[in-house]
């Protein structure tokens, strides 16, 4: 995983660029909602990949979404969605 | 919310040891298995908290991510019932009580009517108790047909009945006949003649010849409008004679009332005995005799113990007070004897008056040998069209 290499765009999310739909819906792209610094709810996932209280990485297909803070928790997950708590400091997209 | 429905399905805490058991997560929300409380232990180790079903498919999906599980703790409320399976008084006593309370609320305690203006719900409530429909009374074996046939015979006032019973409590509905106006047939042939004595004003007969012209005096009974009306071209015709008939009337009403009347001095000597009533069988609380008064108030006052939200218990509390008494003269005064008998004059009259105005009313009040006679005319502007069949 090094940072200089950009993924190429998939041919659904060109498609959704094109038509100007929400990308999420029609190429599957994980989606994140962040309430303030405590919550994150996050769509599409694939699953974790790295778990601790101060650092998750989340595959989200393309990108690994890693979330840092302390105190983070796991508060329910499936196999599309999860929900994080604690204290966000940040959230970076690794490629 | 959450965590009480958690608590009702139960948890099971579990650790997680093995290289990546972010793998087994991954497998576990993949198909399926719910899981929260997620804590790291160290490295290789996690703890998580999942419903019982979870823990049971868990092992398969172990065995893939190459990961052991074990169980920390169990908690909620299958787990503790499981614990007490044993204990055979315990879960014999549970559904008893479950039982014994199902079985009481088959049994009404309470009746209350509704719907019911001219009947009293005394009445009602009597008449029921008379055909075995009374408070402790086994509510499946209360049949309505029958009580509805019962009770439409028992009380001609009623044109429908029907219990409805939630719990402890039935609900009494009834509705009331509406008595049938006399309505003479349009097409049956008609007088209309004076209902009281007075004076004509007006005379709008809109069927029927009219045989009095404002200004003359009519006697009870006399024909104002006749429905026989003969002519030379049709020849003689019977009709519905229909008119509105203002006469000028007089009333002269009187009333009596002796000033000196008997009253009550109390003696300060009174008995009070209470008498609980537990669904309809009285104790009474009083050893000691009742007294002898020769002349006494009686008191009633009762006190059902209730419940929140209107509902009543069977048990009741009457408190009976008696007040000895001896009689004893007292006057009224005129003028208050006389403003009594005044308002119950001018309601008297205008219970007589239909369709009318008082014009005119004088007062008069006279006493002789302690009794005040006082005396209303009353001049009135009234209908007194009264219709009636021609006889045959």
């Amino acid at each position: 995983m090094s940072t200089e290499r950009e993924p190429k765009k998939s041919l659904f999310e060109r498609a959704a660029d094109v038509f100007d739909l929400p990308a999420d819906v029609l190429a599957g792209l994980p989606r994140l909602e962040i309430a303030g610094c405590r919550r994150l709810l996050m769509e599409n996932h694939r699953g974790i990949l790295e778990y601790s209280g101060e650092q998750i990485d989340i595959n989200g297909g393309q990108v690994v979404v890693r979330v840092k803070g302390k105190g983070l928790d796991l508060r329910a997950m499936n196999a599309n969605e999860l929900s994080l708590d604690g204290l966000l400091f940040s959230i970076e997209f690794v490629f | 919310m959450q965590q009480t429905v958690n608590f009702l399905r139960g948890s099971v805490e579990v650790d997680i040891e093995g290289a990546f058991p972010e793998r087994f997560l991954n497998i576990c929300a993949q198909n399926g298995i719910e899981f929260w409380g997620l804590r790291r232990l160290d490295d290789t180790h996690l703890r998580v908290r999942v419903h019982p079903s979870g823990w049971r498919a868990m092992p398969p999906f172990a065995l893939k991510a190459q990961c052991r599980v074990s169980l920390v703790k169990q908690r909620g409320v299958p787990f503790f019932l499981w614990r007490y399976r044993r204990r055979h008084g315990f879960i014999l006593g549970f559904l008893l009580t479950l039982g014994v309370l199902y079985g009481l609320s088959q049994f009404v305690w309470e009746f209350e009517v509704v719907g019911n203006e001219l009947v009293s719900s005394e009445t009602i409530l009597r008449h029921l108790a008379e055909i075995g429909v009374k408070p402790g009374i086994y509510g499946p074996s209360i049949d309505i047909a029958t009580i509805k046939n019962e009770m439409m015979l028992h009380i001609d006032e009623l044109s429908w009945l029907t219990v409805n019973r939630q719990g402890s409590l039935a609900t009494v509905e009834v509705r009331e006949r509406i008595p049938k106006p006399e309505i003479l047939p349009a097409d049956q042939p008609c007088n209309i003649v004076a209902a009281k004595d007075g004076l004509i004003l007006r005379v709008d007969a809109r069927t029927g010849s009219a045989q009095v012209k404002a200004g003359e005096t009519v006697t009870k009974g006399q024909l104002i409008v006749s429905g026989v009306v003969d002519s030379n071209l049709v020849g003689t015709r019977f009709l519905h004679a229909q008119a509105d008939v203002y006469a000028r009337t007089w009333y002269d009403l009187s009333a009596k009332m002796p000033l000196r009347v008997a009253a009550k001095t109390y003696t300060g000597r009174s008995y009070t005995r209470r008498i609980l009533i537990v669904a309809g069988y009285r104790m009474n609380f009083s050893i000691l005799g009742f007294p002898s008064f020769e002349k006494c108030d009686k008191i009633v006052k009762t006190a059902t113990l209730g419940l929140p939200f209107g509902a009543t218990l069977p048990v009741s509390l009457v408190t009976e007070t008696y007040t000895e008494y001896k009689p004893a003269a007292a006057s009224i005064s005129q003028a208050s004897a006389a403003e009594a008998l005044k308002a119950s004059l001018t309601r008297r009259l205008s219970a007589l008056l239909d369709e009318g105005e008082v014009l005119a009313a004088d007062v008069t009040a006279v006493e002789s040998n302690g009794v005040l006679l006082v005396s209303l005319k009353a001049e009135c502007r009234e209908q007194i069209a009264l219709t009636i069949p021609l006889p045959k």
